[in-house]
């Protein structure tokens, strides 16, 4: 009898530990937690480059007017050379740094003379993937998710429209020289140099 | 019983090895024949796709190659059928404009597992280890270039409408999401309805026409294709609403590239079809020459046409 209970309180014994070890228990929030992907976060992305690779890409850009004269004697050529491009088609990219003078302050644009040409800097509609693309730095195909993406140039657009703009045309007037890094978009087979538009990543004013 | 047992195994087992043993006959007995080509197409029912489909089969067939079209009819089983038919009949490879960017995943994977490459058009399947390359449209960026007209057409303010296509497509949202990018920076511009019309000029119609009874005093209608700006075009214009009503689309067809020209639609994003669909050929060309690393998402850019600059364009290209 005394070893039948013996044998019984050793059994109970093993199917408890046998339990204890197949059961666990976690809060529910911690479980779906650990289910999620990892979600891909494009201001901080944004913020670890924005002064370091693209603040360095936008300042080693080629010289407006020299890329101009670029484009107008040799387009192919130039775009192969100087142009980035996500993938295929007739749009390329480009950056630009130089300096003129302000002629007129609209509610879209501030429009600068450099040189001989007249050239729109884009105040109002900073949206699209020029200063991403113009960089060359961020590649779609290291981007499983395309919306992940295009968040990068969300950011970095928002950054600009933020931080950049209201500044710089708060304390603008007519005969301010501005110097300018950005982005440029044209398109290969519809080239149109007469009034090129830039998207700005750096704007400085010397009146 | 036993009998049955005995004897069905045996034969199903012989008449399976059979199969295989002709089917790998048949791919080891001529290596000259020209290799097969599938052009698997989510519809023919929308001229943008029969250009997509027939330039692919086209370009495969300039390739040396004997190409293929199967409509999938907007259908995930049915073109799961194609991709099975594709399969057991021997072709080398498939390009393929997906349904459904979820639901045809499984196809291409049935493809993968058979040694043949998938080369996506146009449109996108949500994985990034199954097709061999996908040759997409640009939507998103040319979607901001659309929300950027649009917002300085209507001059920031007012009524809209926004009709999108079909809902498990990645293309409807890509196109959404580029316009919305913009457009929901202008607090003046207030979107009355967000309805789905699949892509097709009738539903557009209709929804439309729903729309307008309820909102007669919209300034702008976004539509995600072609096909359903026309359809939402027409309702305007039996509406009487036509002048008053600013209608926006995206793909470049035929008929919105005349509409342009003739101001009755403001602008659309030009896809490139053609260059899609020759790519893709190209690709499997390159396959079969030996090439294994493709990119796994090339975009092709999209470029927007207005009233400005339409004289520059035709029917899904530049001019």
């Amino acid at each position: 009898m005394k070893q039948r209970a013996i044998k019984y309180l050793i059994g109970m014994a093993l199917l408890a530990l046998l339990g204890y070890n197949s059961v666990y228990f976690q809060p529910l929030d911690e479980r779906l937690a650990a289910n999620q992907k990892e979600v891909f976060d494009a201001a901080a992305y944004v913020e670890s480059i924005w002064d370091t690779e693209l603040a360095e890409s936008y300042g080693n850009a080629p010289d407006f007017s020299q890329l101009l004269t670029a484009l107008a004697t040799d387009p192919e050529g130039t775009f192969e050379k100087s142009g980035n491009a996500l993938g295929i088609g007739n749009i390329g990219y480009f950056r630009v740094k130089g300096e003129g003078t302000v002629t007129s302050v609209d509610e879209n644009h501030v429009l600068l003379q450099v040189g001989d040409k007249s050239v729109e800097i884009e105040t109002e509609f900073i949206y699209g993937n020029a200063l991403r693309d113009a960089s060359g730095l961020v590649k779609i195909n290291d981007y499983p998710n395309t919306s992940d993406f295009n968040t990068i140039s969300e950011e970095i657009n928002a950054r600009i429209r933020h931080d950049l703009i209201p500044t710089f045309r708060s304390s603008l007037a007519v005969g301010d020289r501005v110097e300018f890094e950005g982005a440029m978009e044209l398109n290969k087979a519809h080239l149109n140099l007469q009034r090129p538009e830039i998207i700005p990543f750096t704007l400085k004013i010397n009146p | 019983m036993t009998y049955f047992k005995n004897s069905l195994f045996p034969f199903l087992f012989l008449l399976i090895v059979g199969i295989c043993a002709s089917c790998q006959k048949q791919k080891e007995s001529d290596p000259n024949a020209p290799k097969k080509v599938a052009v698997i197409v989510s519809t023919l029912n929308n001229p943008w796709f029969v250009v997509l489909a027939e330039t692919a089969a086209d370009r495969a067939t300039e390739l040396g190659f004997q190409a293929t079209i199967f409509d999938s009819q907007n259908n995930t089983a049915l073109e799961t059928d194609h991709f099975e038919n594709a399969i057991s009949s021997g072709y080398d490879a498939i390009l393929f404009n997906p349904t459904d960017a979820d639901g045809s995943i499984a196809n291409v994977r049935i493809a993968k597992r058979a040694d043949i490459p998938v080369f996506c058009m146009d449109r996108e399947i949500n994985a990034t280890d199954a097709a061999t390359s996908q040759i997409l449209s640009d939507s998103y960026a040319g979607c901001v270039a659309i929300g950027k007209y649009f917002v300085e057409k209507l001059n920031k303010e007012g009524k809209y409408v926004e009709i999108l296509g079909l809902v498990g497509d990645n293309n409807t949202w890509s196109r959404s999401k580029g316009f919305h990018s913009v457009v929901d920076h202008y607090p003046g511009l207030q979107m009355v309805a967000q309805q789905n019309a699949d892509f097709d000029r009738n539903k557009a119609m209709e929804v439309m026409e729903s729309i307008l009874q309820v909102h007669p005093d919209i300034k702008g209608v976004f539509c995600g294709n072609d096909g359903m700006a026309m359809g939402a075009y027409q309702a305007l214009v039996a509406a009487g609403k036509a002048e008053q009503v600013m209608v926006f689309g995206f793909d470049g067809a035929s008929d919105v590239v005349t509409s342009i020209e003739q101001g009755k639609i403001l602008a659309t994003g030009m896809q490139f079809p053609k260059l899609i669909a020759r790519t893709a050929a190209e690709y499997a060309k390159e396959y079969f020459g030996g090439k294994r690393d493709f990119a796994q998402k090339v975009p092709v850019t999209v470029e927007m046409v207005n009233q400005e600059n339409v004289y520059e364009y035709e029917a899904y290209g530049s001019k």
